[in-house]
Parts: structure tokens; sequence; C-alpha cells
């Protein structure tokens, strides 16, 4: 039995400060990682004729390396910026938004999207 | 509650801002502000690490930094939810005490099996009897029914999820606590302590077999409600050229929940063979025990003549179990109070008696032992041998093979744990060029374990490290193991599996045999191999699996170049090969098991203020393994 692994992670980001008051920042960050048994061989050898279950074993050994294909694609984008009124007060603004996609799932799907936005005043002192 | 945390930390800053605005030497600031959330379809993936509960929910941040009198403060609040929130606090009162503290809470949300396993295979079809909203899987056979609530066919498989669709998550919290004080007048002496609290809340999935073996699997969800607490203290004195260190470490794990029980299906005429049933009622499974952990930590450092250190240790540790106990399930009794007690001793000596070249030597010396365990086994109904039988040779059935090495029941199983470990070693480092040095290592350990195994490991390493051209910096390194007599499985497969088949289709019950004249009591099913997956299946299996190395190559190489003061360039490269020999005809081959992994990362200014950052990773691991089992049908 052999288990594959491959994991591709990439991140693009940038800084821009428009004025000395007002900064944005931006970027992606994109995971794909697959994983999958290979070449599984179950030889066996019956002592007796197999009992008469509910299943096919031969079909549960053809699909037994299916059942750990791992397939995750996650995508992340996210923005925000910063306005200082002063220099005592500033306003934040975030947002994020990730998509994730279960392309072989074997527990359930967990494919979902989460969308966050952010806003906040800062106080220094 | 959650009401009672945001009003507290909101009047913290309340409080705090003001008193300390108007204080000398003190900044800081103070953040408020909202969190709107969105989530569609499952969050296990998306939000695997957030509390992310829909809508909008206020944050907080407080941050202050200050000096005053002779006292040094810093305090970082951060709030997003009742478990999702931490903070540090570090204070300094004139170098005579100090303290370091921090606390930090998050969720982790778990997946909940629902024991189908299906896959986006367009042929997949789900059993009779189970859908993906009712995961209840009963396979049955013509010969199968479903007698009594507690009684199944012989012929039935199952899957039985009792918590499907429920939340399981998990917060952790972990709280630490580091102290220092020196004695006025004896400033040689330091005291030192730490305290450090993880706790686990939530709900995680248990899984079990309901009846006999892994065609019957239940599943439920346990309340998780784990403390583990470290109280450490100890003392440092500084003598000259001389330092010695104590410390004492008390390690505390508290499992309070309960543990989840099941309620295990009697097997129809499998009744008597199985080792829980319905007869025990509502039965445990997957505990927890309550544990505790002493350590005595001696260390003592001198620094010699021609820049020469040596530094010796020794640590004594004792690990009980507080909720050990014999367990009596079914026909199976173990004796088991395992503890443990570990030994070490270490010296190193570090030397430069150059300024081209530092050198090091290492012995570290280890020794775990742990507590035996005594398994009875109540074979009088099943065993054709007579009762409190001893194992069976392969030989007196006319098979090759080994006879498992115990003189019937109770057994003495000898721990694995125990062992010995010797590790000695030495490195050195040359400057042979300015601003580049060449680092060779070698270290050997020695791996005694008590149960009769003796693994060797010599590692060899060798690397250089370079500045000497301008704005560039890398780092190669090849390291190579060799490993004599690697760990693995003995007596784990069949040398001639066609042996063992035939002999299982020769030695079968005839038709017509009885509850007594069966080779099993009480188990009449003619036309079974006799008793043979206890005395004969197992002690057949000859020859020995593994999949641990014998040699282990290394390689790694990273560089930071700075093209242009805007431009910054970085790249690494790792790969691993680990060869593993086994000798096992019919079952598998040598086989090498590799990593490799690659990465750059580019940082660009084009102008004073924007910035790009570009960053690409990519790993390939291939693994593989052998197993050899016995399976059995119904």
């Amino acid at each position: 039995m052999e288990y594959n692994t491959d994991v591709h992670t990439l991140l693009i980001s940038a800084d821009y400060e428009a004025t000395e008051k007002l900064k944005f920042n931006g970027g992606i960050i994109f995971n794909w990682g697959q994983a999958e048994m290979e070449n599984l061989s179950a030889a066996y050898f019956e002592g007796k004729d197999p009992a008469s279950f509910g299943y096919d074993h031969n079909l549960a050994f053809a699909v037994w390396e299916d059942n750990s294909d791992l397939d995750i694609e996650e995508m992340e984008y996210y923005i925000g910026c910063s306005y200082d009124f002063n220099e005592r007060l500033t306003i934040n603004l975030n947002a994020s938004y990730t998509d994730y996609s279960d392309e072989e799932p074997y527990l359930y799907d967990t494919d979902g999207d989460l969308l966050l936005v952010n806003a906040g005043l800062t106080f220094r002192f | 509650m959650k009401r009672i945390t945001q009003y507290t930390i909101l009047a913290l800053c309340l409080v705090l801002v003001p008193m300390l605005a108007w204080a000398g030497q003190t900044t800081g600031s103070v953040g408020i502000g909202i969190q709107g959330v969105d989530i569609d379809d499952s969050r296990e993936g998306a939000a695997e690490y957030k509390t992310a509960d829909q809508g909008a929910n206020p944050t907080f941040d407080v941050n202050i930094d200050g000096y005053q009198s002779g006292m040094k403060y810093d305090l970082d609040v951060n709030y997003l939810d009742d478990d999702d929130f931490g903070g540090r606090f570090d204070m300094d009162i004139k170098r005579y005490f100090r303290t370091k503290n921090s606390y930090q809470k998050f969720i982790h949300w778990l997946e909940n099996d629902d024991l189908v396993n299906y896959n986006d295979d367009p042929d997949f079809q789900f059993p009779a009897g189970m859908t993906e909203t009712s995961p209840l899987y009963v396979a049955a056979g013509t010969k199968a029914v479903m007698g009594k609530p507690t009684v199944m066919g012989a012929n039935v498989a199952i899957a039985r999820n009792s918590s499907w669709g429920d939340d399981l998550y998990v917060t952790r919290e972990e709280l630490v606590s580091e102290n220092e004080f020196l004695i006025p007048g004896a400033e040689f002496i330091k005291i030192h302590t730490k305290y450090r609290m993880e706790q686990r809340e939530g709900y995680e999935q248990t899984r079990t077999v309901s009846k006999c073996a892994g065609c019957h699997l239940a599943a439920d969800k346990h309340k998780i409600d784990e403390k583990t607490q470290d109280f450490q203290i100890g003392a440092t004195a500084h003598l000259g050229l001389v330092t010695l260190d104590y410390t004492f470490l008390r390690r505390e794990f508290d499992e309070d929940s309960k543990a989840p029980t099941n309620f295990y299906l009697s097997a129809g005429s499998l009744q008597k063979k199985t080792v829980l049933d319905a007869s025990d009622g509502e039965s445990a499974y997957s505990t927890t025990p309550d544990s505790e952990k002493d350590s005595h930590i001696f260390k003592a450092q001198i620094a010699l003549p021609m820049n020469t250190t040596v530094f010796a240790s020794y640590v004594h540790t004792e690990i009980e179990n507080n909720d050990a106990q014999d367990v009596n399930a079914g026909d199976v009794t173990i004796s088991d109070d395992p503890s443990f007690d570990y030994d070490a001793y270490a010296v190193r000596v570090t030397s430069s008696p150059v300024s081209s070249m530092t050198m090091s030597f290492k012995y570290h010396h280890e020794d775990l032992d742990a507590d035996d365990v005594v398994v009875s086994y109540d074979d009088t109904t099943y065993d054709p041998q007579g009762a409190n039988s001893q194992a069976v040779d392969p030989h007196d059935f006319g098979l090759h093979g080994y006879s498992q090495g115990h003189d019937g029941w109770p057994w003495e199983r000898e721990s694995s744990l125990s062992r010995e470990t010797d590790t000695y070693g030495a490195d050195f480092k040359f400057k042979v060029l300015p601003r580049t040095s060449v680092l060779l290592g070698w270290d050997r350990e020695v791996d005694d374990v008590d149960a009769e195994w003796e693994e060797t490991a010599d590692t060899y390493s060798i690397a250089l490290s370079s500045h000497f051209i301008d704005h560039l910096h890398f780092r190669v390194e090849y390291s190579y193991e060799d490993i004599d007599d690697p760990f693995a499985h003995e007596n784990a497969a069949y040398a001639d599996p066609l042996a063992m088949q035939a002999w299982l289709k020769a030695n079968l019950d005839p038709a017509g045999c009885t509850s007594s004249s069966c080779s099993v009591k009480d188990l009449p099913l003619p036309g079974s191999a006799k008793s043979t997956e206890y005395y004969v299946m197992y002690n057949s299996r000859t020859l020995d699996l593994t999949s641990e190395p014998e040699s282990v190559h290394k390689f790694k190489a990273h560089a930071t170049y700075h093209i242009t003061p805007r431009i910054i360039l970085g790249g690494h490269f790792d790969y691993d090969l680990e060869e593993v020999k086994i000798d096992a005809p019919g079952h598998g081959n040598s086989f090498d098991k590799e990593m490799f992994a690659l990465g750059a990362d580019l940082f660009v200014a084009p102008m004073d203020n924007l910035t790009f950052t570009f960053a690409y990773n990519y790993m390939d691991m291939e693994d593989q393994a052998f197993l050899s089992s016995v399976a059995y049908g119904g």
C-alpha cells in the first residue's frame, strides 16, 4: 500500500500607502492539498467459504483506496484599509472571504465559505 | 457568561486607559469594533479555528506599554468572542521581580463521521436501510434476523452513529505565568516559578465496535473536560564560574467528564465468543485516566579556560496513573498499575581553543522503566486443549511456525516502553573562509529495549553556511543515518500462506458435531476450522514486517539574496529519502519513502509606498506500508 501526499501553497500580497493617513492592504492565499492511497493489494487466503454477508467483499476491497482520497482547495481573499483622523484616532476596515472546497469527501461534504467583515476605531494615548 | 466577559473587558478599558494615559511614560491604544460573520454550508473547513457566530459581534483590543519608577509593564488584550480571546501581561520591577503571563483561548470545530465512508463515485449507492441523513447501516444476509433488541442475527453488519448531526468541537485555553525573584543581598541566587494550565472542553467523537470485530461499529459524542496543570519551582545560583540550577515539576492531568458507554449487542450463536455482550449491560469505553508526573531536574555548568564549558544534568521522573485498576472485561482480566520511572544523565563539553574552530562532545543516558501488564483469560469454555492451556506450537499441527512465549494464563506482558538509551557524539565547526563555516557531526544512539530488541543508529552530517558573497546567505546540509536492526513487527506474516490455507481446509469440524463434540465447546458450527484463530493462525506467522528504514538521507538548502534594497529573493529545498529493507517473500519487497519540499519567496518594493510579496511552497510525500492480518468472516 502506497500513500502519496501533495501540498501547494501560494501567497500574493500588497501594501499601499496612498497618503500619510490612508493605507491599503490586500492579498490572496491559496492552499491545495491532495492525498491518496495507491496500489492497495489485499491478497487474502480463505480458510473456509465466506459467510453469506449482505455485502460484497470484492467490492469493499475495490473501493477501499478511494475512501482515503483527499482533495482540498482553499482560497482566501482579504482586503483592508486604515485612515488616521489624527495622531490619536484611527479607523480600520477589513474584510476576508474564504472558499473551502472538499473535492473528495469521505466523511461528509465539508464544502463551505466564510465572510468576515471587521470595522473598528483605535484610540492611542 | 458572554456578557459578563464583555463587560469586564470594557470596564477594564474604561478604568485603565484614563488612569495610565495620565501617567508619565505610558503609551498604548484601545480599540473597539464590530465583526460581521456569514457562513454558508459547512464551517469545519472554512472556519475550523474560528468561533464564527453568525451575525455581528463586538470586539475589543487594548495595548498598554509603560515605565514608571523602575517598574516596566506591558499589557495586551484581544477579544473576539468568549471562545476566542487572549492577552499577555509582563512586568519588571527593578530586575528583582520579573513576571511574564499569557492567556489564550480558541475553538476547534471537529468533523462528525457518519461511519458511511462514501465518496463521490457516481456508481456509489447507499446500502439498504442507510442514507446520508440516516447513517444506520444494516446489511443483512438471508439468514439474518433482527431478533430481540439486544440480540443480532449472526450475519448482520451494522454501523450506527448515535450523535449524527450534532456539533463537535473542543475549546482550548492555556494560562502561563512565569516569575523570577532575586534575593536582596544575595543577588546571585534567583528563585523561579512557573504555572501552566491547559484546559480542553467540548465534545469529540468516540468509536467502538458494537458487537465483534470491525464489521460492527458504533459512534457517539464524548464530553471532554480535561485540565493539565504544571507547578514548577526552582532556584539558580551563579557562583563565579559555576552555575547550578534545581527545578521541581509536578504535572497533574484530570479528566472530569464521564466516560462514554455502549450497550454491546450479543451475537446470536457467537454469544459466548465475544468479550463483551448484552449481559455486561452499559460498558464504558474510550476512558481517559487521570495522571500525575513528578520531575526533579538538576543542572550544572562550569566555565573553564580556553573558552571551554562543561554542562551536566540529571533528571528523575515518576509518572503515575491515578485511575489504574484491574480491568475485568468479559472473560479477560488485565492486572494493570501502569507507572513509569525515568532517569537521564547528560554531559556536554564545548570548547573553542582557537577562534577558527569550535568542538562539542556529548553523552546522554536514559533509563525508562515501565510496569508490565498481567493478562488473564478464562478460556475454559472454548479451549479444545482444556482449561488454562499453554500457547500452542504450530509444529504440533504439522505447520512450521513459532510458539508464542508464554506458559498459559495468567501471562505477564512485558512493556515495550522499558528501555535504556545511550547517545553520544561529537560536533565540529571550522571557519574556513571569512563569514563561511563548515560543520561536521556524528552521533550514535543505542536503544536497548527490555522486550529483547536493540537498535543502533549512527548519524553523520556535514553542512556549509556562508555569507562570503555580499548580499547572499546560503546554507546547505546533508545527513546520513545508518540504522542497524530497526524495530519490526516480529512474526507478522506467513512464510507460506498456501500451506496455512491448506491446513485450514483440511481441519474442519465434521458435519453433525454437537455442542460437546465440536472442537469449540458450546459453539457448534460444523464446517469451521478448529479453533484456528486462537491457537494456530497467529502462531504460524514467522516473517518480520517493518516500515522503519535502515538508512535515511536528508538534504537541506536555503538561500536569501538581497538583489537590491528593494528586491529580496529567498528559496529553500528539502529532500528526505528513507530506505526500508524487508525480507518477506510473497508480502512485499524493500521500498523507499520520500519527502520533497520546495519553496520560493520574492519581496518587491517598486515605490516607497508600495510593496508586493509573492510566496510559493510545494511538498510531495510518498509513504508505504505492509500488513498481514488474520481476518474472520462471521
